[in-house]
């Protein structure tokens, strides 16, 4: 009967090209399956304890019973056919930094988001070829500290980015040739569209000029960019709006490029 | 100054200290044992040993005093409902933050008196869920508003007779003029209704309302000067 089971995930997981890995099934396990489901983003589980492969079966999740670890399951689960992401979420880093150098090993390009319970081992996971490791604690002691110090600004800005509130956080990408690629902040007009800009990622250094900088991994991020700031091809603006509000420009900026496309 | 007990030897609880500026913040550790405390000891903090279920012990180290904010960390349930449901008795208006083992605790500890729950399990898989869905938005914030850099979020609250009362949402332009975000403004408490400075109903500013903004340490400073003496 597992066997059955067995083979009818892998089945579906090959039928699927963007999904995302998840493996181990614990609290941290589930609360990101949860999420992941109401996104609508698909996504399998892979755990080697029962009684989290029963579970996510109770609760309708594609699950693999069998560790993680092995190069064979993670290559029949399809690291490197469909999925997109790798997620380590056990309680014991040793399982976590393995895991890890498994998927690095088998797939170079395929981002890896692991849990760290000691903080002594973040460094370890990172040269394992984590892409990015989480630390529970850490994260929750920082959400105690924020709390305690501007617990209203705290609350009002963390409803913005677990979107509970009808205004979320997006980002609009700066196509070449499309119609705001050489336009200034003023020339945009962020509010007649309904739109606050919160500021513009840019590796561009030409934007170097320009004030309120802040190093960000290989780029920079201009908070609240002047009137005349310029945007330009590659860009990211960072907006807080309504859903619909920044979905609607977003399609505008799309359809404004392809159009340039095709008189080009 | 605020005082902060901080109960319960974990991860959290010495993160949560070393986060917060000892500026701002003076602490006491209290440990169920004297392994506990000398461990934090050596960290440089004040730490005692108390029975947290005796009244009269936590009165001593001075709940219902001088104490303003409870971290109520330990690893078990039971010892933080129990602790949060003596600490409220003693004083109604100690801000008591509550870690969470198992999710059904919760509720809980919400009931007992806590003011805000921390599950960490929760949390970092709501983190990983960013990292993955949107991370270009978890990165900025990771790196400026949550992190170590200069870009701060923050909140002020109008005061009474203040030159803000009765001024539109819209026409404070706090981006041109004071180099800040306004996200939006908190009517009253902290459960008062949040009214988005962007695509909302217009709202008139009123004494006790509180604006809840982003920006530089240096403008959120500049403004808040402004803030407190516009009514003088």
């Amino acid at each position: 009967m597992d066997e059955l089971r067995e083979h009818s995930a892998y089945a579906e997981l090959n039928r699927l090209d963007d999904f995302i890995i998840i493996c181990g099934f614990g609290r941290v396990g589930q609360h990101i399956a949860a999420q992941l489901e109401k996104d609508q983003l698909h996504f399998a589980i892979i755990d080697s304890r029962e009684a989290g492969v029963l579970k996510a079966r109770r609760l309708g999740y594609v699950v693999i019973h069998a560790d993680a670890s092995k190069n064979s399951v993670m290559q029949e689960a399809g690291i490197n056919n469909g999925a997109r992401a790798v997620i380590c979420t056990a309680g014991d880093d040793v399982v976590n930094v393995y895991i890890t150098l498994t998927s690095r090993h088998l797939n170079p390009d395929i981002k890896i988001i692991s849990r760290a319970n000691n903080q002594g081992n973040v460094k370890k996971l990172y040269q394992a070829g984590a892409s990015n490791v989480i630390q529970p604690f850490e994260i929750a002691a920082m959400v105690a500290a924020e709390y305690i110090g501007q617990p209203v600004a705290f609350e009002a800005i963390l409803g913005i980015i677990h979107e509970q509130s009808h205004i979320i956080m997006g980002t609009l990408y700066v196509y070449s040739g499309s119609f705001i690629d050489g336009m200034t902040i003023a020339g945009i007009g962020f509010e007649q569209r309904k739109l606050m800009l919160i500021g513009v990622i840019s590796a561009n250094a030409m934007q170097g000029k320009y004030k309120n900088s802040y190093p960000l991994q290989n780029q920079h991020f201009y908070f609240n960019p002047e009137p005349h700031f310029v945007v330009g091809d590659g860009d990211l603006l960072v907006v807080m709006g309504r859903e619909y509000a920044i979905d609607y420009f977003r399609d505008q900026i799309e359809e404004n490029r392809l159009k340039g496309v095709g008189r080009r | 100054m605020k005082r902060i007990a901080v109960f319960g030897y974990s991860t959290l609880s010495l993160e949560a200290m070393s986060r917060l500026n000892q500026q701002q913040y003076s602490f006491v550790f209290i440990g169920k044992n004297d392994a506990e405390a000398a461990l934090i000891a050596e960290q440089g903090f004040d730490a005692k040993v108390i029975d947290f279920r005796n009244d009269d012990e936590l009165r001593a180290i001075g709940v219902g005093a001088d104490i303003d904010i409870l971290f109520c960390f330990f690893p078990r349930d039971f010892d933080n409902v129990f602790l949060t449901i003596s600490a409220r008795a003693i004083d109604k208006n100690i801000t008591i933050v509550a870690s969470v083992d198992d999710p059904e605790s919760a509720e809980k500890l919400l009931a007992a008196g806590a003011d805000k729950i921390i599950d960490p399990y929760e949390i970092c898989g709501r983190k990983t869920h960013e990292i993955l869905t949107r991370p270009e938005i978890t990165n900025i914030l990771d790196d400026t508003v949550f992190g170590r850099h200069d870009l701060n979020m923050a909140q002020f609250e109008v005061p009474e007779g203040s030159c803000l009362e009765t001024t539109k949402i819209s026409d404070l332009k706090l981006n041109e003029k004071h180099n800040l975000i306004l996200i939006g403004v908190v009517e009253g408490a902290l459960n008062g209704q949040l009214h988005f400075a962007i695509g909302e109903k217009e709202h008139r500013l009123k004494a006790g309302d509180i604006l809840v903004v982003i920006g530089p340490a240096r403008s959120i400073k500049s403004f808040k000067r402004e803030v407190e003496q516009c009514g003088d």
